[in-house]
Order: structure tokens, then C-alpha cells, then sequence
């Protein structure tokens, strides 16, 4: 900073400096008053001058008045338009000093200032290209995560329609089972009475055989009654042939009946020998027959075996009631779990509202580097200008408040509000900050 | 007969969004890209209501609001205006407009779809 006051301390003394405005402005007024002077010279002292002085051509006469009027003029001009450096005033001593102020020093700094606007200039180009293509590149993002989100979206749907489906043909099939199982339930009990009845029938026939193996017995004693009789009535026919043998003649038809009576008592006795064993052989064969059926452990055996196709029916059942209750149970789950992943889905999609969120935010960003540019480019343009920045020359502050009227959202508010805290206008933006209570995700119906 | 909404937003993920909602729920739907693209697809079909973005370019939501309260065939479709912009300032310029209600993004789906049930024509 010393270096660039000494040299900017100059002495204005015997400097004139010429106010190129006001010449400007007078040139051509001057100009014609040359002509003018010149012509009249001409016209009145051409002759007196040419007698006294010098035999000139006229051509050199001319120029030589000419000079001289000209001469004249242009000390009249800088007479008038020139002005001493000690006598101007203060805002032309400080253009002086602006041009004074030229040195090696300050021009460097003034183009490295002019580079590094340039530079901020590329600079804000180069993030508003990189920021654009992010919302370029969010945007397919977006729009592809949308897509996808609804393709998963159909599969779901459809999902559920065919989930709803079976869920629908497994209640039909469920009645149907359940009707089958009571039916088979039906069955069991049928078919239980059934082997009851039969189980029933056998102890029944059980009893009616033993009951016919002991007639069958009995009916042994008749025959042994009968062989008992037949034996006595032999002995009677015996003792009877002897009396008619001692009768002599006249018992000889009464031997002869006793021959009879005996013969038939050995015949009735052959014969009831012959019964008895048929009834005995009848008897062994219906025991024979029954021996099987009659049998407990047989009857338990059927029993069991019944009670086993009763048990596996029963488990049956209650395995497909399970088997039901689960698939059930799946397609209720897988329901459910469709349905969140649908509701997840459409959370999903009310989310990518922040992409578009995201992206107005950006694009504040790109507005907010293009004032800034234009800031930028007016202070080269100053930097630059040879003139005194007094005030036409001063540009405005960049107003940070001034993004204000970008702002859609609270939240761009409350950001800026809490990033300029304390450098800028607070009251502006609490004013702003006032009529805007919202906190987002509300509606407001008029 | 199915009834039909028309969204318009520059956005191309929000008019997917709102148009997947709607289309789930059952509406037919119209997507259009600012107020003047809006403009250009109302031939005349009967719209039950309309969303409608506030800050979009070519025509604005607030612009298309009061050109569309001119229109003889749609004066009376109901408005709700979809949009990030919450000052209460512009709330107010919406209701004047003719806004029937002023949903500041980001909304949940089924709170959007509550509100234009309100409002929906029969």
C-alpha cells in the first residue's frame, strides 16, 4: 500500500490539462472561426501584406495566413479548454490520480482480479453444466425408478388377484373337504355299529353252537338209552327163547318171535349205535366250523383292524384340516405381505416428490449463479474502466436478500435464514418467515 | 364411467407419481406439462377436476387458474394446486384465482386423493 502511495504522489505544478469534453463541444465552432478569420484576412490584408512584406505565391500566402489565423485560434482554444493541474477541481485531481495510479503493481492486480472474474465466470458456467446434468440425470433416474416401482407394482397386483383367487378355490375346496371328512366321520360310525352288530351276531352264534354241541350230547345219552333198552330187550328175546325151548312145541312160534324180537333188538341196537355217531361226528363238525368265527382273539383282531381304519380316517382328516389351516395361514400371509409391499411401493412413490424437490432447489442454485455472473461481469467492466469510481461509477452490493424471491419453499427460508444469520437483513426475512407456517405435507382447502 | 383428472406439473416424476395414484384408485387421466399444454389438450371433454403446479414454465399454474375461470366449458371444474410453494401470500393469490385447495408438496399419496374425493365433480 506504500509502495502504491508514493507512486501515485505527483506534482501538478506548470501541468495544464485539457478538458477533451468542452473541446469537443467547441471544436467545430472553432473550426468555422478559423475559416472565417482566415477569409477575412485574406480579403482585407492580402494586398498590404503583399506589398510590404514578401512577394509570395499566392498559394503560400494563403498558407501562411492560414498558420497564423490558425495559430491564433489554437491558443484561444487551449486558452479556453485548458485548465492549470493546480487550479482543477478535486474530482479531476482524483481522475489524475486514477491514471497516475497505473503502475506495474496495480495492473497487475487489477488482471489478476480480471482473470479471476474471468475464472468465476467459467467457474459458475462449469457447476451450472455439472448441476444441470445432475438434474438431467436425476430426472431419468427418477423416472426409471417410477417405472420400475410400477411394473413391480402390476406383479404385485396381479399377485394378489391370483392370491385372492386361490384363496377363494381353497375355501371351495375346504367346504368340500370338511363335507368329505364328515362324511368319512359318517362312515366310521356306520361301519363302527356295523362291526358292533356283527361282533354282536358272532357271540350270539357263539352261544347258538355250543348250545347245539351240547343238544348234540345230550342226544348221545338218548342214543346210549337206546343201545341200554335194545341190550335189555336182547336179553328179554334171550330169556324168552329159552322159556319157548322149555315150552317144547307149543312154544316153538313163541321162539320164533323171540328170535324176532331179538333180531330187531340187535338191529335197533346196530342202529342207535349207528345215530350216535352220526350226532357225535355232527356235533364235531359244527364245533369244527365255528372253531374259527367263534374264536375271541379273531373277534378282537377285526376289531383292532377297524379301530385302526377308524384312527388312520380320523388322521387323516385332521391332516388335511391342518394341511388346510396352513395353506390358509400362507395364502393369508403372502396377502398381507403383498399388500405391504404394494402400500411399501406407493411410499416409494410419493418419496421421488423429493427428486422434484431436490431438482427446484438446484435449479435456485443455477438462478442464483447467474445474478452472481452478472454481478461478476459488472465488476470486470469496472475494473477495467479508466474513470474514478465515485458514484455513477460504484455498482450496488450483491444483496444476498435479493434471492428471497426465488424462495417456493420453507425450508429455502429457514436455510437462508440460518446460513445469513447476523450478515444480513433479519427483519426481511422474518417478515417473509411470518406468513409461512407451513412445515410441508399439509393441505389448506379454500 | 370412470372420471377423469388432468395433473399438470413440468415435472415429469410428479405427473408419473399422481397419475399412478390416481389410475390405481380408478380415475382416467390426463398428463400435461405447464398451463399452456393444458390449454391445449381441454378439446372440450368433461374433466371432474383438475391438479395443477404453480411454478412452471411458459404459462403458471396461477396464470392457467385465471384463464381457465374464463372458459364457459370449465369455469366450474374444480382446482387443486399441487405445488412446493407455501407462503401464505401465495396461498391467497391462488384462492382469489379460484382455487378450491392448495396442497404443498411433498403430500402423501392417499392425503391427495382424500382431497380431491372432497372436491371431485359428481
Amino acid at each position: 500500500m506504500n509502495n502504491d502511495k508514493r507512486n501515485i504522489e505527483i506534482s501538478y505544478d506548470g501541468l495544464l490539462i485539457l478538458n477533451l469534453p468542452k473541446l469537443k463541444r467547441i471544436l467545430p465552432l472553432y473550426i468555422a472561426l478559423i475559416a472565417v478569420t482566415t477569409s477575412i484576412s485574406v480579403y482585407f490584408f492580402d494586398e498590404y501584406f503583399h506589398v510590404l512584406f514578401l512577394p509570395y505565391t499566392c498559394m503560400v500566402e494563403h498558407l501562411m495566413w492560414v498558420f497564423i489565423t490558425a495559430g491564433l485560434c489554437l491558443f484561444t482554444i487551449i486558452k479556453i479548454s485548458a485548465t492549470p493541474l493546480t487550479k482543477i477541481t478535486d474530482r479531476e485531481q482524483k481522475i489524475i490520480v486514477e491514471f497516475m495510479a497505473q503502475t506495474e503493481y496495480q495492473k497487475t492486480r487489477t488482471g489478476k482480479l480480471s482473470q479471476y472474474f474471468g475464472s468465476q465466470l467459467k467457474l459458475d458456467a462449469l457447476t451450472r453444466a455439472h448441476l444441470e446434468n445432475i438434474v438431467s440425470e436425476t430426472d431419468s433416474a427418477a423416472l426409471r425408478i417410477i417405472t420400475q416401482a410400477q411394473d413391480i407394482d402390476l406383479s404385485m397386483t396381479e399377485l394378489i388377484n391370483v392370491l385372492a383367487s386361490l384363496h377363494s378355490k381353497s375355501e371351495e375346496l375346504a367346504k368340500i373337504s370338511n363335507m368329505t371328512i364328515m362324511e368319512n366321520r359318517q362312515t366310521i360310525v356306520h361301519l363302527r355299529e356295523y362291526v358292533d352288530t356283527r361282533l354282536e351276531e358272532l357271540e350270539n352264534d357263539h352261544k347258538r353252537a355250543i348250545s347245539l354241541s351240547e343238544n348234540a350230547g345230550s342226544m348221545i345219552k338218548l342214543v346210549d338209552l337206546l343201545r341200554d333198552i335194545s341190550d335189555k330187550t336182547n336179553l328179554l328175546a334171550l330169556n324168552a327163547a329159552i322159556e319157548a325151548a322149555r315150552a317144547g312145541e307149543d312154544g316153538r312160534s313163541f321162539a320164533v318171535v323171540a328170535a324176532k324180537v331179538r333180531e330187531l333188538s340187535i338191529q335197533s341196537e346196530h342202529a342207535a349205535a349207528q345215530v350216535g355217531k352220526a350226532i357225535t361226528g355232527m356235533a364235531k363238525e359244527i364245533e369244527s366250523q365255528f372253531t374259527d368265527k367263534l374264536a375271541k382273539q379273531t373277534n378282537e383282531t377285526e376289531k383292532e383292524l377297524l379301530g385302526n381304519l377308524e384312527l388312520q380316517l380320523v388322521n387323516l382328516g385332521n391332516s388335511y384340516e391342518q394341511l388346510d389351516g396352513f395353506n390358509r395361514q400362507v395364502l393369508e400371509q403372502v396377502e398381507i405381505s403383498s399388500r405391504k409391499v404394494a402400500q411399501k411401493i406407493m411410499e416409494l412413490l410419493a418419496n421421488i416428490q423429493f427428486q422434484d424437490i431436490t431438482r427446484q432447489q438446484i435449479e435456485l442454485i443455477i438462478r442464483c449463479l447467474s445474478d452472481i455472473d452478472i454481478y461478476i461481469e459488472n465488476l470486470k467492466v469496472y475494473v477495467n474502466k479508466a474513470v474514478p469510481c465515485d458514484t455513477n461509477c460504484i455498482i450496488p452490493d450483491f444483496d444476498i436478500d435479493d434471492i428471497c424471491k426465488y424462495y417456493t419453499m420453507k425450508k429455502q427460508r429457514d436455510i437462508h435464514y440460518e446460513a445469513t444469520s447476523g450478515l444480513v437483513n433479519r427483519e426481511l426475512i422474518q417478515e417473509v418467515g411470518k406468513t409461512d407456517k407451513s412445515n410441508g405435507d399439509d393441505i389448506t382447502f379454500f | 364411467m370412470a372420471k377423469t383428472i388432468m395433473i399438470i406439473d413440468d415435472s415429469a416424476s410428479i405427473r408419473m407419481v399422481v397419475s399412478i395414484a390416481l389410475k390405481k384408485t380408478g380415475y382416467e387421466v390426463i398428463e400435461a406439462k405447464d398451463g399452456k399444454d393444458a390449454l391445449g389438450k381441454m378439446t372440450g371433454q368433461k374433466i371432474h377436476l383438475i391438479l395443477c403446479d404453480v411454478n412452471m414454465p411458459n404459462m403458471d399454474g396461477i396464470s392457467f387458474l385465471k384463464s381457465i375461470k374464463q372458459n364457459q366449458n370449465y369455469k366450474f371444474t374444480p382446482i387443486i394446486m399441487l405445488t412446493t410453494e407455501s407462503q401464505e401470500a401465495k396461498k391467497q393469490e391462488g384462492k382469489a384465482a379460484g382455487a378450491k385447495a392448495w396442497v404443498v408438496k411433498p403430500f402423501k399419496p392417499e392425503q391427495m386423493l382424500s382431497a380431491i374425493e372432497k372436491l371431485v365433480l359428481p
